[in-house]
Order: structure tokens, then C-alpha cells, then sequence
């Protein structure tokens, strides 16, 4: 009968390694690239191997083998060990029937059998690194941990220079789940092989697995060191764990002690990047500087990190890191982009500021004050349009400046000026140009000019490059106008298309608009006409005379249903002037004098408070108010959140 | 007989002033537990919080669900107002009938006053989210306070500063929740199987399964002491397989590096379970099953109607059987069924000296059991979360303010009130 080469058989034991590591299910991600391909690999040299065996053995002897792997599969082990066993005996030489009896060995727990089986072929193959190997899984599997580190160690001592040695019993280490164990062979593989670049990659992932963040960073570094154009590939890497806290803060470390030793430009991109995983924006920027620097990007680099935590909304770091782009030799190109995005950052930051912390709560600020807060950026724009005419820059300037000129300065003819100006710039795009004649049927509207209102958003409806929401936005405005003009039934149809696609921002205006006009045509219709040129009065920011004409329809039609919609504008309206006590006199007369009828006692209640929390800023008397709602309203949709600005004010943390 | 000096009049004015006096100290604040609870969660809580401020808070057996019954007192009513919890203020008149009704020989129902609010302790790993379990989630939206032990805590003899413990969703076995088969690469699994390791290597065990196994004993002992410990989901059964396997190797390769012991069925000793025997484990390591204790075993979830499945609380007597009936307390006495990796248990595997609590109607799937072990006690309550059907790894959290009279989760919130009636129980 003929036996396996050396050459076969010393083949079959480095690969029975990864049939090992398959067949034990190792659940480590180590190599996980290169297990694919060695699988297939080893599939081919598997069926070489069972055909080389097959050939070699008598056909009594291929059915009991056959019978054996049928009993292992069965899980019949013992059945299996015998059969294995018995063709072992016939052949001492066979890998394949020595392979299955020591598994079966060690399946079985008879780990003192396993152990002599390994020992008797080791007396044939004395230097055989693979069977020293195997050896220490079955020591260590038999609780004989300093045993088998023994036979591990001789496994590399045959050849201690041959970085596969190392990789060999490190893999028997990370099967066996002795993760540190093997992250120290590596280590020594490194040494003993002369090469500090090896294993780098392997011992990073294990290092990862071991939540050893420090140390993977440490080895990712040291590979980047070796491929520096692979920073992607790190930082996908190192994603797997920057995402924790304590992953980002071990990386971070790592990446500055390696800066502070030797600086490179890789490696400010990377702290960059992790301090942006953190959203620690300021550190990026102080990171960015240098990496402009480094690059000698004259400050494109520093553009671009503005660009992007501009989306992120910081718009504080993002003004000062435009800022500093403009301050160095930026490309002429990139100038006007880097003026506009400063003048954006100061604008949004601005607005941020105004808008105050509590969502739904502003005060109207006076208009005067809002020229001063907003100078800098106006400013901003102004001199972009002036720098740069008829560029795509100069008309998105000056639609910014329309835009504050009509939102926060209400200055209707300045910006109705300025919004003509940018529709005669040859640059404005299709999608800047439809926004104008958006913000110009808001306009015509303040300016009660509701005929022209309805052509700038016809114009809107007819644009083929119109967006769905800009589509939207014209239809809420058509209506509010049919509405304004007396005929909330066109206003319903309108509002229908919007209120129903859900996903769009004036969904629930509309909603909220749909709602009032239905629930109130039960009423006498006169009631709801002058409710909606008392809403037109309050958009032409006429407030004194739209809270006049609310207050008349309570008196007028103290029986309609809109007395309590009304006297919930007047308040509202009177806060945003500041006049809080008038506004607490307006919701206190749905409280008592419409108590019976109104649906809206909560919201009453609910204003009240929040004008004595935000407004007044008397938190005892804000508090007794909400739990007011809460006795008396207690099935209001406004409880909960009653509650929680209780426990706020209270100063208990949920 | 006439007392000088005082006219009837007189006599009218003081026995008036008396009377006043007299009803509004005893006035109460009734926490009904029926229907009409508009929050059912947070009613546990504030008799949670009644109690961490000494006030005495009768437990009202089957009275309209459950109520509590509490002193007035304007801070208590306040508190119940910005909480979104019902109540209704009753004269002393109004209590002392209900509290005549309740104690009448005739009626299955009974007071059981709670004294003491119970210290809490969760048993979870470091990274837990309370969203990840029901019971965290319940005492977060109740606004019980808790602590959290692990391993270590818990070897250290942690465990009797606390009158209550509560089992994450553990394997005991020490087969990392049996995820192999779906999860084996999932960076969240191999996080979870290195931080396990690396726990028993620090606290000196050579594989997980030998940690959780000395932890499941640490435990065992706590309940003997006095402890009340509460289980759900796979908590309940890998619990009683860790204990029963304390001489044997039930665990895979991939779970601990060696095959499991080829006997280990043969070597499980029942007698030092809590609640199971007779179990056949499931030597599949890629099953996502642990034993034949899982009624419907976890392959047979998908065949399950969620319009069709419910399970039934049973009656207890309320005057002489207080601990199970406290247990029990419920607004509705069929409950929706909920799935989970442990969703129920088959009952030719309960001890015989184990109460069963719930079971599903014309099966033999039992929800919900009770037993005692030394001075303590344990319950078992099959499934994930009451209030999601069919949870996944990687859903989004059950909403409590959406779940507030959840039926489901008051049997929880039942078992962390139960310590605080220590003394009742011992009449049984």
C-alpha cells in the first residue's frame, strides 16, 4: 500500500490547520479576507488529499473509512474512534485516519488518548510544527495550560525565524481563545523575525477583538507608517470601535503621542477625523489649521472641514474656520465660496441665537434690533454681490440679504428690490430663482397685495424645475390667500393635496389650517371671514389691529365656534410684542368666560404657563399653572409635556 | 346628666370641631387599579415613592384591581397629578367601608401593608442600555430606583444589600445567548464574547460557562438567605441548567473552546434546580434552544398568531395565599401572549413544589411561576417584553408612555412590591 510523501503529508498538516480552524467554528474575525480564498484552497488540496488516500488504500479499507466519517457526521463518536482507530493500526502513516481519531479523541474528552495518539506520530515526524502544535490544543483542552505552552514554544523553536511558526501557533492560541497569549507571539515573531512591520494588520484585529483600543490604534498606525496613502483603510478600521467613547478616547491618545513624536500630515488627518467622530469640532478646527499648513492648501482644506461642519450645523466653528481660510492665499476660485459660506455662518448663527431654548416659544424681536444682530452678515452679502456680479455667488448673496431684509428686518420694499435684483442676475440658478418667487408671494402678501401674490406662486406651480416642497409651499400659500380673501373653501381643496403627503415640512400647517377651517363652517360664515383678515393683518405684522379685529369677532360672534381659535391668536400675538400680562388677560377669558364651550381651555392653560416660565420667568407661578392643566385637563395631549416642564422647573432630572 | 357650666350648644361646637378634626386625619388617597388607572406603571412608582418617604401604603388585594390605599396629603396628591397617575380622594368613612369590604370573610380579597421599599439590584453586564430589558425599562418609566452588579459584584457577596434582584437577560450556560449561528461575526457578539472572557479570566475561571455557573451558585444562595429574585426570558431556564450542570460540560467549541462532555445529559442533577426538571437539554450548538423547558420551542415562533395567543392569570386565595395573589394583580385576567427566547415553559419539566402563576389556556405552556427556596423566593415569567410580540436583536425600544396600563408589565412591577410586604408572607 502506498503511504503519503513527506511532502503530501507535511502539505496536509499546515492545512489541517485551517480545516481546524473551520471545523471548530473559530468565531474570530482574524483574516477574515484571506479565509475565503484559503478555503477554496483548501478544498482543492482536501479533495487531493481524500483521492491520494482513497487511491492508496484497499477498497476494505476505503468503506470503513468512509463508514467512519459517516458515524462522526452521525455523531457517533466512539463508533467513529473505533473504526478510526482500527485503520490507523493498518496504516500508522495515514494522515487522514490519524486526523480523524484524534478528533474523535478530543470530541470525546479522552484527552490523555488524544495526547498519546500525538505523541506516537510526533516520534515519526520529531520536528513537525504542526503536530507540536496540535499537541498543545489537545494540553491546553486537558487543563495542562503550562504544558502546552511548552509544545506550543517547541512549535516555533523549529524554525524561530520563520514568521509562519509564529502565525501557526497564534492561531492555535486565538482557537483556543487566548487572545493576549497570541497578541504576545506576534509580538515576538516580530522580534526573533527582525521585522517590526509584521503581523500588523493581524495583530490589530485581534487587539480590536480583545477591546485592547489603545493597542490596535498603536498597530493601525504602525501600518499606515508603512502605507500612508491607506488612510481609508484605517479609518474604516478603527470605526469598528470609534463609535464607543472609550474606543474614541483610546484612539485619540494614541494618534496625538504619535503626533507629538513625529508630525505628519496623515496623521493630523486622522485626529481630525476622530475628533470629528467625537463632533469635537473646535479640536478639528485647531487639527485642520495645521493640516492647511502641512499641505500647503492655502487654506482649501480649511474650506472644505468649513463646508462640512456647516452642515453639521455648528455654525459657530464653521464662521471661524471660513474665516480663516479667507485669511490665507486662497485659489481666486474658491474665495467667493468661502465669503459666502462665512456670510451663511453668520447669519444662521444669529438666527440660532434669537430663536431662544424652548422650541415654540419666541418672542418677536423689534426690527430695529434685528438690523444690529444681522449687520455683519448683511454686510457679508453685500459686499459678495458687490466683489463678485453676476456670479452664481452674487445671486445666492443676494437672496440671503432678501431674505433677511423681509423675515427679520420687514422691510418689504428693500427686499422687494433685492429679490428683483436677483432675478436679473444672469448667474441665479432655476432652483434659487423659484425660492424668489416664493419669498415674493410672501411678501405681496405682507403687502396685502394678494393679486400679484397669486401670480408669483402660479409661477411656481407652472416651473418645471420645481421642487415638490417649493410646490408645497406655493399651494399653503394659495390657500392662505383664498382664505385671507374669504373663501375657505377653496383654501380646504388646496390645503388637501398638502396635508396629505405626510413627509413634506408644511404638513402639518396645513393640517393644523385644515382643522380650523372645517371644524368652524358650522358658524356664521362672517365669523370666519373676519378671523381670516384679522390672520392677514397679523402676516402684513399689523398686530394692534389684527388683536383689534379678533378681540371684535369674540364680541361680535360670542356664540361661533372660532372665539376661543381667536382669543388663542390674540394671546399669541401679544406675547410676541412682549405685552404678557394682556396676553394672560386674553387666555384667561377662554378659561372663564367661554369655559363651557371652548375646546381649547388647555391651551389656554398651557400659554399661560409658559409666559410666566419663559416670559415672566416666575418658575412658582409657571409651575402652579401647569399643574393646573394637569387637574383640570388631565386628558390633554399638552399633559405630558405639562409634566415634564414641571419636573424641569423643579429641577429633577428624567 | 348635665355638666355645669356648658350648654348644648357648647357641646354641639366641640363635638363638631371633634368630628372635623377626626376625618381630615384619616382622609384618604385611594390609587384605583382598575380601568379607570390612566397609568398603571407609574402607579407602582408612587408607591414606590410613598414608601421611600414613610408613608404607609396598604396593598388592597383584588380591590378594583389592586389599589393602593395611602394617607391624604397634598405633597402624595401632587405627586400623583404630575406623575399622570389617578387617584381619588376618599373620606374616612368612604376607607373604612372599603377597608371592611376588603376584609370581609367572604370576599377574596385582603390588605397587605407594604412597609419598606425594597433595594434593587440588576443583574447586568457594563454597556447595558435599559432599553435592551423589560424589567429596566418598567422600573426606569416607574421611576424605581435601581443598581446594577455583574459578575464581579456578585462573587463579592454584593448581593445581600439588596432585597430584590432582577436577572438580565443572562445565559447562565455560558453559550452567549446560543447567537452563534445568526450572529457569529457580528462585531456586537465578539465584543460580548471578549468581555466575557476577559471577566473570567480576571475572576479567575478558565471558560465563561465555569463563571456563570459559580455565579449562578452565588445566587442560589442569596435566595436561601432571604432574597427575592426574579427572572425572565432565557434568564429562567439557562438559570436552572447552569445550576444542574455544575459537574458537567454542556458547552460547544465555539462556546468554550472544547466539545461539551459527551454524558452531560446524564450528569444534569435535578435536585439543585430552583423550578425545572427532567429536562433534555439540546446538544444542537447552532439551535437557538437551550432545552425542552422552552414551550414552543424557538423554531416554531413563526407559526404563532399574535391574534390568537393569550395566557390566563389564575385566582389565589387573597386571605391564605397573599404572596401568589400579590403576584397576580391584575386589571384583566387574560393577558396577550409575547414572545421571546425563553417564551414559556412546559410543565411535565416544573417542580411539583412550584406555584404556577399563568398559563396558556388548553396547553401545557405555563407564563408565569413562583417558588421559594430557603428564606427566599424566585419567579420565573416567560418571554421578552410584554408589550412586543416578537422582538429582535437590534429593534427599537418598547415605548412605555405608550404601554401605560400594560398588563404585561404590571406583573413585573407586581414583584418588585412584593418584598415590601416581608412580613405578611411569613403568615404563609
Amino acid at each position: 500500500m502506498g503511504g503519503l510523501t513527506d511532502k503530501t503529508r507535511n502539505m496536509a498538516q499546515h492545512h489541517r490547520m485551517f480545516l481546524l480552524s473551520m471545523t471548530h467554528g473559530a468565531s474570530h474575525t482574524l483574516l477574515r479576507a484571506d479565509v475565503a480564498l484559503w478555503r477554496c484552497v483548501v478544498a482543492v488540496l482536501c479533495a487531493v488529499l481524500v483521492v491520494s488516500t482513497l487511491h492508496s488504500q484497499t477498497p476494505d479499507m476505503q468503506a470503513k473509512f468512509r463508514l467512519a466519517q459517516g458515524f462522526e457526521q452521525a455523531g457517533e463518536w466512539e463508533r467513529a474512534a473505533e473504526l478510526y482507530q482500527d485503520l490507523l493500526r493498518n496504516e500508522q502513516g495515514n494522515f487522514a485516519y490519524f486526523d480523524g481519531l484524534e478528533r474523535m479523541y478530543v470530541q470525546l474528552k479522552r484527552y490523555e488518548d488524544a495526547i498519546s495518539l500525538v505523541r506516537e506520530r510526533l516520534n515519526m515526524w520529531p520536528n513537525d510544527p504542526t503536530l507540536l502544535g496540535l499537541l498543545g490544543t489537545v494540553q491546553y483542552r486537558a487543563g495542562r495550560e503550562p504544558e502546552a505552552m511548552t509544545a506550543w514554544q517547541r512549535a516555533i523553536a523549529v524554525a524561530p525565524e520563520n514568521q509562519q511558526s509564529y502565525r501557526l501557533v497564534a492561531n492555535l492560541m486565538i482557537e483556543n481563545r487566548l487572545l493576549d497569549r497570541a497578541a504576545e507571539i506576534y509580538r515576538k515573531g516580530r522580534v526573533a523575525c527582525h521585522d517590526p512591520q509584521l503581523f500588523t494588520i493581524e495583530l490589530a484585529q485581534l487587539l480590536v477583538a480583545s477591546m485592547d483600543y489603545a493597542g490596535a490604534t498603536e498597530e493601525f498606525l504602525r501600518w499606515l507608517g508603512q502605507n500612508p496613502a491607506q488612510i481609508a483603510f484605517v479609518q474604516n478600521r478603527l470605526a469598528a470601535f470609534t463609535y464607543k467613547d472609550e474606543g474614541r478616547a483610546a484612539a485619540t491618545r494614541i494618534v496625538q503621542a504619535h503626533l507629538d513624536d513625529q508630525p505628519t500630515l496623515r496623521l493630523y488627518e486622522l485626529l481630525a477625523w476622530l475628533h470629528m467622530e467625537g463632533k469635537d469640532f473646535d479640536r478639528s478646527l485647531e487639527v485642520y489649521r495645521r493640516i492647511d499648513e502641512l499641505s500647503g492648501a492655502n487654506g482649501v482644506a480649511l474650506l472644505g472641514f468649513a463646508e462640512h461642519v456647516f452642515r453639521e450645523r455648528a455654525y459657530d466653528v464653521a464662521a471661524r474656520a471660513y474665516r480663516e481660510a479667507l485669511h490665507r492665499p486662497l485659489p481666486a476660485q474658491r474665495v467667493p465660496q468661502a465669503r459666502y459660506g462665512h456670510a451663511c455662518a453668520l447669519k444662521e448663527l444669529q438666527i440660532a441665537a434669537d430663536s431662544g431654548a424652548v422650541r415654540g416659544w419666541t418672542r418677536g424681536r423689534p426690527a430695529d434690533d434685528a438690523r444690529t444682530r444681522l449687520a455683519e452678515a448683511v454686510a457679508a452679502f453685500a459686499n459678495i454681490v458687490e466683489e463678485y456680479p453676476q456670479t452664481e455667488y452674487s445671486a445666492k448673496s443676494q437672496y440671503q440679504v432678501g431674505l433677511v431684509q423681509l423675515r427679520h428686518f420687514q422691510d418689504l420694499n428693500s427686499a422687494s428690490r433685492t429679490f428683483q435684483l436677483v432675478l436679473a442676475e444672469p448667474a441665479v440658478t432655476p432652483s434659487v430663482r423659484i425660492d424668489v418667487q416664493l419669498r415674493m408671494g410672501e411678501l405681496f402678501i405682507a403687502r396685502a397685495d394678494t393679486v400679484n401674490a397669486v401670480a408669483a406662486l402660479r409661477v411656481v406651480l407652472s416651473s418645471p424645475g420645481a421642487t415638490p416642497d417649493q410646490i408645497d409651499e406655493a399651494q399653503f400659500r394659495l390657500a392662505e390667500i383664498a382664505f385671507f380673501n374669504g373663501h375657505s373653501d377653496d383654501a380646504v381643496k388646496l390645503l388637501a393635496t398638502i396635508s396629505t403627503n405626510v413627509q413634506n415640512d408644511f404638513a402639518n400647517d396645513a393640517l393644523e389650517f385644515q382643522v380650523l377651517l372645517q371644524e368652524n363652517t358650522g358658524g356664521p360664515p362672517q365669523a370666519l371671514v373676519q378671523y381670516g383678515r384679522a390672520e392677514f393683518l397679523a402676516r402684513q405684522h399689523k398686530n394692534t389691529e389684527a388683536v383689534q379685529l379678533f378681540t371684535d369677532l369674540v364680541h361680535t360672534y360670542a356664540a361661533s365656534p372660532l372665539v376661543d381659535d381667536a382669543l388663542l391668536r390674540a394671546g399669541g400675538l401679544l406675547t410676541q410684542a412682549g405685552l404678557y400680562q394682556e396676553a394672560i388677560a386674553s387666555y384667561d377669558r377662554i378659561l372663564t368666560q367661554f369655559h363651557d364651550q371652548s375646546k381649547m381651555l388647555d391651551r389656554a392653560l398651557f400659554r399661560i404657563a409658559e409666559i410666566y416660565q419663559f416670559g415672566l420667568a416666575q418658575p412658582a407661578t409657571a409651575i402652579s399653572a401647569y399643574e393646573r392643566l394637569l387637574s383640570e385637563q388631565a386628558q390633554s395631549v399638552l399633559a405630558n409635556q405639562a409634566r415634564k416642564r414641571i419636573r424641569a422647573l423643579r429641577g429633577e432630572t428624567l | 346628666m348635665k355638666m355645669p357650666g356648658i350648654t348644648s350648644r357648647t357641646c354641639i361646637l366641640i363635638l363638631g370641631l371633634l368630628c372635623s378634626t377626626t376625618s381630615s386625619a384619616q382622609q384618604k388617597i385611594l390609587v384605583q387599579m382598575d380601568l379607570q388607572q390612566t397609568d398603571h406603571l407609574k402607579a407602582y412608582g408612587i408607591a414606590y415613592w410613598a414608601l421611600t418617604k414613610n408613608l404607609d401604603v396598604d396593598w388592597l388585594l383584588n380591590y378594583r384591581g389592586g389599589s393602593f390605599m395611602m394617607d391624604d396629603n397634598p405633597v402624595l396628591a401632587t405627586e400623583c397629578s404630575v406623575r399622570g397617575v389617578a387617584f381619588q380622594e376618599v373620606t374616612a368613612s368612604t376607607a373604612a367601608q372599603i377597608y371592611a369590604e376588603v376584609q370581609r370573610d367572604d370576599n377574596n380579597m385582603d390588605v397587605v401593608r407594604l412597609e419598606k421599599a425594597p433595594k434593587i439590584a440588576v443583574y447586568v453586564p457594563p454597556g447595558f442600555k435599559p432599553w435592551d430589558d423589560a424589567v429596566t425599562l418598567a422600573l426606569e418609566y416607574a421611576e424605581i430606583p435601581y443598581d446594577k452588579l455583574w459578575d464581579a459584584e456578585v462573587l463579592q457577596g454584593k448581593l445581600h444589600e439588596y432585597d430584590w434582584l432582577h436577572l438580565h437577560h443572562e445565559d447562565f450556560t455560558g453559550q452567549y445567548g446560543k447567537f452563534f449561528a445568526s450572529f457569529a461575526s457580528a462585531n456586537w457578539y465578539l465584543e460580548q464574547q471578549a468581555m466575557l472572557e476577559k471577566e473570567a479570566r480576571t475572576l479567575g475561571f478558565k471558560k465563561v460557562s465555569e463563571l456563570k455557573k459559580a455565579v449562578a451558585r452565588t445566587i442560589k444562595e442569596y435566595i436561601s438567605g432571604g432574597g427575592f429574585m426574579f427572572a425572565m426570558c432565557s434568564a429562567t431556564d439557562t438559570y436552572d441548567i447552569a445550576l444542574a450542570a455544575e459537574n458537567t460540560d454542556i458547552c460547544d467549541v465555539m462556546y468554550d473552546g472544547d466539545p461539551p462532555d459527551p454524558d452531560a445529559q446524564a450528569r444534569l442533577d435535578f435536585s439543585k434546580t430552583l423550578a425545572f426538571t427532567d429536562f433534555t437539554l439540546e446538544k444542537n450548538p447552532l439551535r437557538y434552544e437551550y432545552s425542552d423547558i422552552d414551550q414552543p420551542p424557538s423554531d416554531l415562533l413563526a407559526i404563532q398568531n399574535p391574534e390568537t395567543d393569550y395566557f390566563t392569570l389564575f385566582e389565589f386565595s387573597a386571605k391564605f395565599d397573599p404572596v401568589p395573589t400579590m403576584l397576580t394583580q391584575n386589571h384583566v385576567n387574560v393577558l396577550k401572549g409575547f414572545l421571546g427566547q425563553t417564551t414559556g415553559f412546559k410543565k411535565a419539566c416544573i417542580k411539583k413544589t412550584v406555584i404556577i402563576l399563568a398559563q396558556k389556556d388548553g396547553t401545557d405552556q405555563v407564563r408565569y411561576l413562583h417558588g421559594n427556596y430557603g428564606r427566599g423566593t424566585f419567579t420565573y415569567y416567560g418571554g421578552h417584553d410584554p408589550e412586543d410580540y416578537q422582538h429582535a436583536v437590534g429593534d427599537p425600544p418598547t415605548d412605555l408612555s405608550l404601554h401605560k396600563n400594560s398588563p404585561g408589565y404590571r406583573l413585573i412591577l407586581n414583584n418588585i412590591l412584593f418584598p415590601a410586604a416581608k412580613k405578611k408572607q411569613q403568615k404563609t
